[in-house]
């Protein structure tokens, strides 16, 4: 009994399918270090579906990466940080170890579902493929698994397809191949970067269901990056808000919604991006993307922060606990520094 | 599939009219007697023995008759017989034909295995000291001339260290110096092609998404990026064929291999008529045969392209 409770107490810290820590993945680049994660912490706990959203350029992918560390090296590297998964930091990990993690217990699927997928295999064998690299399955059972699970994703004549080529399926069809891809191995973890940007709006609305739809069947957790906060009031029940290479509002679904923090996250929601508009108001927002070289000092967000004061140009805010589980890095919440100005 | 190869052979025949047709006036609009040549007699031998000789060849019809009979005859199979050695022509074309094949395989499998290996190596370990040396070394390769490349390499492995035969044909070893000498160019070529083609690939997504599935860099690299990598060096080989029976021209001679182009250019000095055309004929119908060969291998490689 005593033992049990031991257990779990550890078990609090520990419970936790992934956990970052001021995670930071520069590009060293001729004109200097792309700061494009710049030390990032959130977690995902099973059953999630986190979402992480923000302006184009501002880190999502390169964080999505840095977890399954395929950052494209040179010129990208993880400078320091953790990515603790089930208990274990990543970046201390073998590529070998690495290996048998990627598609097997965190799978990832891309932005783009027309070039994701090799246009000289066949889409069965792709999702074999990823079956046999981390199972001994002999090809015969991992073909039927195949065309089994591309019929889950919601593809008709799943035989037939698993022997077409990619070029030979619609947008959307590639993009459940891809889904299929990813959950064939039952991951715990699923990172789906973007995974409707490039399809129609029918369509979008389809696979948005589908990962409602996974989410509600497997025990996989989700983590959507996406630049729609409809998606996500719709889908996530976490979320973070990323601009510039740093985590600037995070919490529940629901406060974040409810009672936004952030300047910029009140201007994002301003916006109310709907599911059927492609150009979404994200990236209406007054002012330039800041330059992830020399981003601004201080407070990132102060050059198109509304209520910006002097002090913002010269504090970093931290990563502030405004509500219980729902924090903000804006001086606003600092109250004595705030006043102090 | 069959249907396109079929009609894709159809066009063997204008191919074949076109040829016969060029080489044909090229032939007859070249100043000098062919029956003095091969006779090597001067104009002042006996007339009526030239006069005879001229007629049973045929040599004083109207030329668009003489093209007609040469093409109908072709048409049943007949190339004529040689004018210098009197041999059916097709006899010493289908012997020396398959040679010539020989040579250009070889060269080409020789290209084959530097050019791909060294140059998958290359776009992997991208700005190596490896990487550097190879693209300096394929450029020098791809720009060396196969005669002078030809007359080095038997110098150095046949004449000082004796381990080449200097050239002839007959014995396996016959080979090694004529195929490396055609080859090296295309090595040369291959290997940067190579390595531009995977560099190209290998930043693709569908690399990325296969290394988020767990595989291995090997497994990454053959699976995927090499057989995509693949596609335009076969294009650009289908291309090349054309070039490498041209550079066995020189190289045959050099090497006193026996094949098409040595019979070619040896006719052409005696004005052998009947052997430079059936040389030719050959030539380019190998080479249209080559080149649906090609592209039947281009569509087992890349199943987007389709054949109607
Ligand atoms: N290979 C690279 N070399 C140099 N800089 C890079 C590289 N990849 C990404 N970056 C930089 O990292 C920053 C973050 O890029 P990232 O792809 O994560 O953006 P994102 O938030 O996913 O944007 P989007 O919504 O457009 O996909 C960008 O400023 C980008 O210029
Ligand atoms: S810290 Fe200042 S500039 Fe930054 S978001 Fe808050 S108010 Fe705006
Ligand atoms: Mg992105």
């Amino acid at each position: 009994m005593t033992l049990d409770l031991e257990y779990s107490e550890k078990g609090m810290q520990h419970n936790h399918l992934l956990e970052i820590v001021d995670l930071k993945t520069y590009f060293f680049t001729k004109r200097g270090a792309v700061k494009a994660v710049d030390g990032i912490s959130f977690t995902i706990d099973a059953g999630d579906v986190f979402g992480l959203v923000g302006e184009s350029g501002c880190g999502k992918s390169v964080t999505a990466l840095s977890i399954l560390r395929l950052v494209p090296d040179p010129p990208g590297k993880i400078v320091s940080g953790q990515v603790i998964f089930e208990g274990e930091d990543l970046l201390q990990k073998s590529e070998e170890e690495m290996r048998s993690i990627r598609g097997a217990k965190i799978s990832m699927i891309f932005q783009d579902p027309l070039t994701s997928l090799d246009p000289i295999v066949r889409v069965g064998e792709q999702i074999v493929e990823a079956i046999r690299t981390h199972t001994n399955m002999n090809p015969q059972k991992a073909w039927e698994k195949a065309v089994k699970i591309l019929t889950e994703v919601g593809i008709p004549d799943a035989e037939i397809r698993a022997k077409q080529y990619p070029f030979q399926l619609s947008g959307g069809m590639r993009q459940r191949v891809m889904i299929a891809i990813a959950l064939v191995t039952e991951p715990r973890l699923l990172i789906a970067d973007e995974p409707t940007t490039n399809l129609d709006v029918t369509i979008q609305a389809q696979i948005l269901t589908l990962l409602k739809e996974i989410k509600a069947k497997t025990q996989t957790s989700i983590l959507f990056i996406t630049h729609n906060l409809g998606i996500v009031a719709w889908l996530c029940n976490k979320l973070a808000v990323m601009y510039a290479g740093k985590i600037v509002e995070y919490g529940a679904t629901k406060s974040v919604f409810s009672n936004p923090l952030h300047p910029y996250t009140t201007l994002l929601l301003k916006a109310v991006p709907r599911l059927d508009i492609k150009k979404e108001m994200l990236e209406s927002i007054e002012g330039d993307v800041p330059d992830l070289v020399n981003p601004p000092s201080g407070c990132r967000f102060h050059p198109r922060c509304p209520y910006a004061k002097k002090i913002c140009s010269i504090i970093q805010p931290p990563m502030i606990e405004v509500e219980e589980g729902h924090y903000a890095s804006c001086l606003i919440y600092d109250k004595e520094k705030w006043r102090s100005v | 599939m069959l249907r396109y190869i079929i009609r894709r052979l159809l066009l063997v025949i204008p191919v074949f009219i076109g040829v016969s047709l060029i080489a044909f006036l090229i032939m007859k609009l070249t100043p000098g007697d062919p029956i003095l040549n091969v006779l090597g007699m001067q104009p002042t031998g006996d007339p009526s023995f030239i006069a005879a000789m001229r007629a049973e060849l045929g040599l004083d019809d109207p030329i668009y008759i003489q093209y007609g009979k040469f093409l109908w005859r072709i048409l049943q199979g007949d190339l004529g017989r040689s004018i210098g050695s009197n041999k059916p022509v097709i006899i010493l074309v289908s012997e020396a034909l398959p040679r010539t094949l020989l040579l250009v395989v070889s060269s080409m499998i020789v290209a084959i295995a530097i050019g791909i290996p060294v140059g998958v190596v290359s776009s992997v370990r991208q700005h190596s000291a490896l990487d550097h040396a190879t693209r300096v070394g394929s450029i020098f390769a791809a720009s060396l001339p196969d005669f002078w490349l030809g007359l080095m390499l038997m110098m150095v492995f046949s004449y000082y260290l004796g381990l080449t035969p200097i050239s002839g044909y007959g014995k396996p070893e016959h080979i090694i110096l004529p195929a490396t000498t055609l080859g090296i160019g295309l090595a040369g070529l291959i290997t940067r092609l190579t390595r531009s083609s995977m560099l190209e690939v290998i930043r693709q997504d569908y690399i990325r998404a296969a290394k988020a599935k767990g595989m291995s860099e090997r497994g990454v690299i053959f699976k995927h990026a090499l057989r995509n990598a693949l596609i335009p060096i076969v294009t650009v080989l289908g291309l090349q064929f054309g070039f490498l029976l041209a550079g066995a021209f020189f190289v045959e001679w050099v090497f006193a291999w026996p094949g098409i182009g040595r019979l070619a250019v040896q006719a052409i000095q005696q004005r052998d008529y009947p052997v430079v055309l059936g040389a030719l004929l050959v030539t380019s119908i190998a080479y249209v045969v080559i080149n649906i060969i090609v592209d039947i291998i281009y569509a087992y490689i890349d199943p987007r392209v389709q054949y109607e």
